[in-house]
């Protein structure tokens, strides 16, 4: 999931996996919230997820949480600053986008 | 109830998956799998779905990583085979192995080279990879699995095809057909998922998509390329050892240039002899002969498949020379050349 080289843009897999842990996730937890909070327009597959959540951990935009209960096998995940950043970036360049596209497809003169 | 059903399937990914699909469809749920086995056991029939995936790229601990993820995420999960190997104590050999590094011991990641997932149907769909650049990257490694068994495989029944020009052999022949027909069943799946890739290139066109860098397509060709070395070792290998009993001699800084109607060979000291077959049809031949001695005995013979003695030499010096040679009709004629402590070469052409 690297960033679309041409415009900066992130995929709607890396921002929705970034938004689902600014608090702790884990695996199956990303899985369910992504789904949640799209009304169940994006089902990730877990091999995707797999590929998205290890790029991520890789660009240390999200960090692995120490296991709090022992005995526990789920590994989980928090957002890091450097997410934090690229998440408030991705936010500032759709916001730009909406913008603009709400004022063209109202009709609205440029 | 269980059962143990035998199979093997060329279309490991997409073949493999319908089936065990169909196979849960029907009320049986897989339970374990050997190389060539899958134990079922009864369940609801429709009550769980499969999928399978393509993992033998990756380290073992990164599969194992993958394996122990899905696993988190309440899915079942089964390693299973491409290859089928033989045993001999614990370490494994894979008659058309992709690298070295996979034929030493077990445990490892021989054998596990696929990975197939169980779950529990809750009428969602089961996909594993639902983002475009990663379904693209599934599906170009998996195309690139199917190519490289049916490349290996076909590569292998066309050097068992050629060596059949020089050393005639119903094994090879053989040999050859069962290497075409198995490379040709991995051709199949493999142009099918190479058609999915063309597909969902078009589709990345307009969305979201990321091309694979440089180093990355650097890095992919590595393994294809060692798999490319060792294979052509394991066959010069054979095909060295299946000419050892055509052939007997020890030789010293040889040379040797064989191809069509030539065959070149020199060395610095040749004990023993060397045969070539040559097919000739009716008709008057030139073989164009040039010996180079500098010690020792060379003798040079021409004979047909029933025992005509078209050219005997014994002894030859350094010389060229041609010899005639009529043939009533298409004959199988063995060159053969008998050394003794003989230092210099031969150079044999015939039209």
């Amino acid at each position: 999931m690297r960033d679309n080289t041409a415009g900066g843009a992130l995929t709607e897999t890396t921002f929705l996996v970034l938004l689902s842990t600014y608090t702790p996730n884990h695996g199956y937890g990303i899985m369910q919230f992504i789904e949640r909070v799209t009304n169940g327009r994006v089902i990730l597959g877990a091999g995707t997820l797999y590929g998205a959540i290890n790029a991520l951990l890789k660009k240390k935009w999200i960090a692995p949480v120490e296991n709090i209960e022992p005995g526990s096998n789920k590994k989980e995940y928090v957002i890091t600053d450097l997410g934090k950043q690229m998440a408030q970036k991705e936010l500032n360049r759709l916001s730009e986008l909406y913008g603009l596209a709400s004022r063209i497809i109202g009709g609205e003169p440029l | 109830m269980r059962k143990r059903v035998v199979r093997y399937f060329f279309d490991f990914t997409d073949g493999q998956e319908k089936w065990l699909n169909e196979m849960a469809a029907a009320g049986w749920r897989l339970v374990k799998c050997g190389q060539l086995t899958y134990d079922f056991e009864r369940c609801e029939p429709g009550e769980y779905e499969y999928a399978v995936e393509f993992v033998a790229d990756q380290s073992y601990a990164k599969s194992q990583d993958y394996k122990a993820f899905l696993e988190s995420m309440g899915y079942k999960t089964f390693y299973k085979n491409i290859n089928v190997g033989l045993y001999i104590g614990k370490v494994k050999w894979r008659p058309w192995g992709e690298g070295a590094g996979q034929m030493t011991t077990a445990p490892g990641s021989f054998q596990k080279e696929l990975i197939i997932v169980e779950k529990k149907k809750d009428g969602k769909p089961f996909e594993l990879h639902t983002d475009l650049t990663d379904s693209l990257a599934l599906y170009r490694k998996t195309c690139m699995a199917y190519f490289w068994y049916a490349g290996g495989m076909l590569a292998l029944a066309l050097m068992l095809l050629l060596s059949t020009v020089w050393m005639p052999s119903v094994y090879s022949l053989l040999g050859a057909g069962l290497c075409g027909v198995l490379g040709f069943r991995w051709l199949i799946p493999g142009v099918k998922t190479s058609r999915k890739v063309r597909r969902l290139k078009e589709e990345a066109t307009t969305n979201e998509y990321e091309a694979p860098s440089m180093k990355k397509k650097v890095l992919d060709m590595i393994p294809i390329a060692a798999g490319a070395i060792v294979l052509a070792a394991v066959v010069y290998g054979a095909l060295y050892l299946s000419g050892a009993q055509f052939d007997s001699y020890s030789a010293r800084g040889m040379l040797q240039l064989s191809w069509g109607n030539h065959w070149h060979v020199s060395y610095k000291e040749l004990n023993g002899y060397k045969q070539r077959r040559v097919t000739l049809d009716e008709g008057t031949h030139t073989f164009t002969i040039e010996i180079t001695t500098n010690a020792g005995e060379l003798d040079l013979s021409i004979t047909g498949e029933d025992g005509t003695v078209y050219y005997q030499g014994s002894g030859l010096p350094t010389s060229a020379f041609e010899v005639q040679v009529d043939i009533a009709a298409r004959d199988k004629l063995t060159l053969r050349v008998d050394a003794e402590g003989h230092s210099g070469g031969y150079k044999i052409r015939w039209e």
